[in-house]
């Protein structure tokens, strides 16, 4: 599984988010974006998952252009959970996580054994079984985010892009989550691509991070090259300390306050 | 999902029951009665003459084309409905219902009502006029590749109070022979139902229907939001514009044959969704029955209420349709 992004412009109407951007998702590793609100994460996103077709430049996954392949191909490659996502209210989590299986479905969409087992699976795995039969709209938010990477999960591709999968959750929640994702990529060598806001949980599960400003990569690489107080202050606007948290082995930042004018 | 037929049968049944109830009551009642011991030996060609050309050449034909343009405009609403992720979107919010009427006015202009109400015609011209009314709508919603719903339903509504206006402006010029003839098409009526308009819709509501039904599945995607859809491989935009185009298809068939009704495409979809939930598998084909059912009621009532007078069955569609909605309103909270 392989994702590159070669000179990619992004757009809305006319207003470019990214220009010429370079990218290299390595493959089998978790990667994470991290920068500041507009600067244009989700877009990228969006665009390497084929959601976007860019003005300039293009995608390739396993060396193939993106938005030449067909929609399905893709889809059984690459599944993405958007940032917001939304859901009639009487759907069931099951009913969901099935329309994971849409890629690999006929006519009609009748489920083959296989579905069934991956959908079982799926849920299993993502800790929602004993909700499956329960309607999206009486779940809390951080249940509903599960049933979504659920269905994410039914999709059964090699990589996985996820637009903060962690919003609405309480910090318990935000380690299942990323614990789980940790675990699909060590267990199942799944490619794990997301946006996260907190930028020390960015540092203690991702391999790589990808630092992006104003649509720009101002930095990437490991997670204690990216972390440093220039960038924090360069990215965010902030000063911060940098320390080394021996239990996680990873960079901690302590942000301190906002950078003087 | 999987067991959606079957745990819904009771549903379609019901529903299919009250149709045929209706069918019989439709066949039956009118201003000469058949009675019911009397309808197989009919049927089967036997019995008096009169009561055979009532019931082969008046109701059977009118009832028939009641239950396909009732679901015609039904499965158009459902789809809209479903793309557009809305629930008060129907036939004649995209504007297509009103081109119809334009078809059909331009017709009865350009030549005298006798000529231009032949059984062929007339339906053609509506169509014309409708997809003409459509392609307008769609290249004004156009914008970057893609149709936004919410742009959908205000460019046709806007583009559906000019064709009104433009109707008006031609209807200054009718007599009131002619203008009378346009009122009851306006207003949603069977009265020029005939085999020949069912033989002309049948086919092509079979086609259309179920390529319609080849969409379900797809819309049951797009019901979780175009990007989450897209993600699954759900080519969004176009699906979206294949959608409109059987569901201006449908509505223009409907339209030709009963004229303005598109409100059971409304209430149909509504009222299916309500009994059966979200699974637009179930959804579409319930739908069909309910529209069916609706127009068939709407028709049966105006023949019969009241003495001597046709009622067009729009208006008791009206009715029957603004009632559930009514109840709607009373039965629900906030
Ligand atoms: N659908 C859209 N139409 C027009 N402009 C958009 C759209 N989505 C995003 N933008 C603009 O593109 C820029 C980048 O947005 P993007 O959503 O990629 O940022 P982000 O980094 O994901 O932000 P956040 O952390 O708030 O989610 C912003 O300026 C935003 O206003
Ligand atoms: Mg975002």
């Amino acid at each position: 599984m392989e994702l590159v992004a070669h000179n990619v412009t992004l757009a809305y109407e006319d207003v470019n988010v990214v220009s010429g951007l370079n990218c290299v998702i390595p493959p089998r590793q978790i990667t994470t974006f991290i920068g500041p609100n507009g600067s244009g994460k989700s877009t990228l996103l969006r665009g390497l998952a084929r959601l976007m077709k860019p003005r300039a430049g293009v995608v390739l996954l396993d060396g193939k252009e993106i938005h030449r392949s067909g929609t399905g191909q893709v889809a059984r490659r690459l599944s993405m959970l958007p940032q917001r996502p939304t859901a009639p209210d009487g759907l069931l989590v099951r009913e969901l996580v099935a329309l994971g299986r849409f890629p690999y479905q006929g006519f009609l969409g009748a489920l083959t054994a296989e579905d069934d087992r991956q959908i079982d699976l799926a849920l299993r795995t993502a800790g929602v079984e004993a909700l499956a039969d329960r309607p999206l709209g009486e779940l809390s938010g951080g249940q509903r985010q599960l049933a979504w990477i659920a269905m994410a999960l039914a999709q059964n591709t090699p990589a996985i892009l996820l637009d903060e999968p962690t919003t609405f959750l309480d910090l318990a929640h935000q380690l299942e989550v990323l614990e789980l994702l940790e675990k699909l990529n060590r267990d199942a060598e799944r490619t794990i691509v997301m946006v996260l806001h907190d930028v020390n949980q960015a540092a203690r599960f991702s391999h790589h991070m990808v630092a992006l400003s104003r649509g720009t990569i101002v930095a990437s690489g490991k997670p204690e090259d990216v972390i440093t107080a220039d960038l924090m202050r360069q990215v965010f606007d902030i000063e911060a300390e940098i320390m080394h948290c021996a239990a996680t082995d990873s960079p901690l930042c302590v942000p301190l306050s906002r950078s003087p004018e | 999902m999987r067991a959606a037929f079957t745990s819904h049968w009771r549903i379609f049944a019901a529903l299919s029951g009250l149709l045929i109830v209706e069918l019989l009551a439709s066949l039956l009642l009118g201003n000469s009665a058949i009675s019911l011991s009397h309808l197989p030996s009919l049927l089967a060609g036997g019995g008096e003459f009169d009561a055979r050309l009532v019931l082969f050449q008046l109701r059977l034909p009118r009832a028939v084309v009641a239950m396909l343009v009732g679901s015609a405009l039904a499965v158009a609403g459902t789809l809209l409905q479903g793309l557009s992720g809305n629930d008060l979107t129907s036939p004649a919010t995209i504007g297509v219902e009103a081109g119809s009427g334009l078809g059909l006015m331009f017709l009865i202009v350009a030549m005298p009502l006798s000529a231009a109400r032949h059984p062929l015609l007339a339906p053609l011209a509506s169509i014309l006029g409708a997809l003409a009314i459509a392609a307008i709508v769609f290249s004004l919603a156009y914008r970057h590749g893609s149709i936004l719903p919410a742009r959908l339903l205000l460019v046709g509504i806007a583009v559906g109070y000019a064709v009104q206006a433009a109707m008006l402006l031609l209807s200054l010029r009718m007599n009131y022979v002619t203008y009378s003839y346009v009122l009851t098409w306006m207003s949603g009526s069977l009265s020029s139902a005939d085999w020949t308009s069912a033989a002309m819709l049948a086919p092509a509501l079979a086609i259309v229907g179920s390529m319609a039904l080849s969409k379900t599945h797809v819309l049951n995607v797009m019901a979780i939001g175009d990007e989450a859809a897209a993600a699954l491989g759900v080519a969004v935009h176009r699906q979206r514009l294949t959608m409109i185009g059987l569901a201006a298809v449908l509505t223009s068939l409907g339209a030709a044959v009963a004229g303005q009704i598109g409100f059971i495409g409304l209430v149909a979809p509504h009222l299916a969704r309500r009994l059966a939930g979200d699974d637009y598998r179930v959804v579409l084909p319930l739908s069909a029955i309910a529209g069916a059912a609706l127009l068939l009621l709407g028709d049966a009532l105006g023949r019969q209420l009241v003495q001597d007078v046709e009622i067009p069955a729009g208006v008791f569609v009206g009715i029957l349709g603004g009632c559930y909605f009514l109840y709607l309103l009373a039965t629900t909270k906030n």
